[in-house]
């Protein structure tokens, strides 16, 4: 995905309305948002070429996957890409309207949910269902990764608001930002941003049908921790008005936290490749790089 | 910080350089048969010249450096591959370390000709093994507050003043020593150079410093009227500043920074493999370290990566060596619980030791090749803070 189509897609962000707006963009069956998102041809980013899409791999669309979070959309717009995908390989007409992964993404007019060797697409508003095979990788481990994208956006926004105030609120006569207690705090929180974009990067794998659950775990995990990082020292360094409703930095932290702990908060994912590493025979070096590798 | 964002997707790494691998995995399995976990939890601070001249009868000491002065011209992803493998099986490389990662890079970038046909086929052979000469008793992370000095006179340099805490400081046999050479402390980064320091000149006195773990792998050295000859300064008088500092993104953006801890973590999970029953706290924790462990690798190669097109990370590497030691750090404290929550459990003498070994010498890592708190305020000057 080249940088034009980043920029397109940050303008359409853009256009859906400041971030108290997008933080709660109804998606749902009837929402006039979606159309929006939907006219500008992203959704079918995923949907190999033979049936109508634009065959991006799975890799290029990271960029768009972190601008979400970054723009505190939780709108299923990824989740919606990956599941298009999904139907039309297996021969199905993609519903229109936006469709969440298993029990992610907020409002949706559909949800596609994982039954294990099977997929079924249920209309949010109830009715029959469509049930077909699937042998790629489990929903959860793509919810996961677009989870840990938008984590890895919003720590990176929340970051530069933390030091856009540092470098305004004035105490003890100076910028809060100049002592060096504050500096090292944000350092510490700059190094988890770098942290949780590589993190997420991981799950960016190239095909999305063959995401390791490994993979998907690393993501999940890491992006997590520092999550909870950014989120209490950003709080901690905006002090009082932080706290208040009206302030943007509430909606990013309190997202953070739901997004840390939806779809299996670190331990869950921690067993999960903790397993994987116990049946591995060789070194933790091996093990990681044999993971990565898989893609 | 979307500079942080710019990273690109990884890939595996070049067939070449991947292929390197099993050439360097199967050496390194018929020289360290048999060596135990607590003897490789030495690995870059482990002192081994044999093994040092067998890497480089292999050329694998200098791989990235030129051809003509013996190295061989490989790639950073090869650099990347042989680092990795050595460092991740706790193989005795500190003879050797600090030549090929700087010296030998240093000498070609700044050296003289006659420097670099001097030097760099030794390096490349594991004959000549390097130190470097920053610290003073007075001057730790105030870098540039150095006092040894080096005067010109009719036969090159004379050098007076000591070092200390100089990693393989008695057991090299050059330093590369940043020393000043005009001006006073007070000029600060002004008037420091470079020279190569031959450790057995007349005037130069060494003595080993007892490490906690009762090891000697550091030193002092003191320099009484040391003649240097005319050709041992590297790089221009005065700009030894910035030579320091291009060389800073290599020295913090290695799997060194990240694996210092291997040893003790895969004899503790060699251990749960053998003995079985894993509970879930120590499944956790397992997963815990091995998912961390992926993304600062993958942190690694994308630093390499741009290290490989000539770029300076100085603020990701900053960053990456931040992290990457307080994961390393990390880890004693946390296996260390574990291991002993399991109270009846027999656990093998070697993970004890091995246990032992890296506790005591864990704060170490976040203080060799800039301590936390600098490392910090490196970043938050690339944060626009100061």
């Amino acid at each position: 995905m080249d940088d034009m189509l980043s920029e397109q897609f940050d303008r359409l962000l853009t256009g859906l309305g400041p971030i108290e707006q997008t933080d709660t963009l109804d998606t749902g069956p009837k929402s006039e948002a979606w159309r929006a998102i939907a006219e500008s041809g992203f959704l079918d980013a995923l949907t190999p070429e033979e049936h109508g899409g634009a065959g991006v791999p799975f890799s290029e669309i990271f960029p768009l996957a972190v601008a979400l979070g970054r723009r505190l959309t939780p709108a299923p717009v990824i989740e919606t890409m990956i599941a298009r995908a999904i139907l039309a390989r297996a021969g199905h007409e993609p519903p229109e309207g936006s469709i969440a992964l298993g029990d992610t993404g907020e409002t949706a007019a559909w949800r596609l949910r994982d039954l294990g060797g099977r997929l079924a697409l249920e209309p949010a508003a109830g009715g029959a269902d469509t049930e077909f095979a699937w042998n790629g990788s489990p929903l959860r481990n793509l919810a996961v990764a677009t989870l840990a994208a938008r984590m890895a956006g919003a720590v990176e926004a929340v970051l530069t608001m933390t030091i856009d105030y540092a470098l305004i609120r004035k105490q003890f006569g100076r910028e809060i930002g100049k002592f060096q207690a504050v500096q090292q705090q944000l350092a510490v929180m700059a190094e988890e941003v770098a942290a949780a974009s590589a993190a997420a990067r991981l799950a960016f794998v190239d095909d999305f049908t063959a995401l390791p659950s490994g993979l998907a775990a690393a993501a999940k995990l890491r992006t997590g921790e520092a999550a909870l990082l950014v989120a209490t020292t950003a709080h901690a360094l905006h002090g009082a008005i932080g706290i208040s409703k009206e302030h943007t930095l509430q909606l990013f932290t309190r997202r953070l936290h739901r997004w840390r702990l939806a779809e299996g908060s670190g331990p869950y994912w921690g067993l999960l490749i903790g397993r994987e590493r116990l049946a591995y025979p060789g070194g933790s070096v091996d093990f990681v790089r044999t993971l990565a590798d898989a893609r | 910080m979307s500079l942080v964002l710019e990273s690109p997707p990884i890939r595996p790494l070049p067939a070449e350089d991947e292929a390197l691998r099993a050439e360097i995995k199967a050496f390194i399995a018929e020289t360290l048969d048999g060596v135990q976990a607590s003897a490789r939890a030495r690995s870059w601070m482990g002192f081994d010249a044999e093994f040092s001249r067998k890497l480089g009868e292999r050329g694998w000491i200098g791989l990235t450096l030129p051809k003509e002065y013996g190295g061989s011209e490989r790639g950073a992803f090869a650099r990347f591959v042989l680092s990795e493998e050595l460092l991740a099986s706790g193989a005795p490389v500190a003879a050797h370390w600090i030549a090929d990662r700087q010296s030998g890079p240093l000498i070609l970038r700044f050296g003289t000709e006659t420097q670099r046909q001097f030097y760099i086929p030794r390096i490349c052979r594991g004959e000549a093994f390097f130190c470097i000469g920053m610290s003073e008793p007075n001057s730790g992370s105030d870098l540039a507050s150095v006092r040894t000095t080096a005067a010109q006179n009719a036969d090159g340099w004379r050098l007076n003043g000591s070092k200390i805490w100089t990693t393989n400081g008695h057991r090299s046999h050059y330093m590369i020593a940043l020393v000043r050479t005009s001006g006073t402390p007070a000029d600060r980064n002004a008037g420091l150079s470079q020279f190569i320091v031959d450790l057995q000149a007349p005037g130069v006195t060494r003595r080993p410093i007892m490490d906690l773990a009762g090891d000697a792998h550091f030193s002092e050295i003191h320099f009484d009227d040391v003649q240097l000859g005319p050709d041992t300064l590297v790089g221009e008088e005065g700009a030894g500043w910035e030579q320091v500092n291009a060389e800073l993104a290599f020295e913090r953006s290695g799997p060194e920074r990240i694996y210092s801890s291997m040893a003790l973590t895969d004899a503790w999970i060699a251990w749960l493999q053998a003995r079985g029953d894993v509970t879930e706290s120590e499944t956790l924790l397992v997963g815990q370290l091995s998912a961390r462990l992926a993304v600062l690798r993958s942190m690694s190669l994308a630093l390499t990566e741009r290290l490989s097109r000539h770029e300076s990370p100085v603020i990701e590497a900053a960053l990456l060596k931040d992290l990457g030691t307080s994961y390393e750090q990390s880890i004693p404290a946390l296996v260390g619980e574990m291991v002993a929550a399991t109270v009846d459990a027999d656990v093998p003498a070697d993970l004890l030791a091995t246990l032992d070994y890296v506790t005591a010498i864990s704060p170490s890592y976040s203080l060799r090749g800039g301590t936390r708190e600098i490392l910090r305020g490196i970043i938050a000057r690339g944060l626009g803070l100061r």
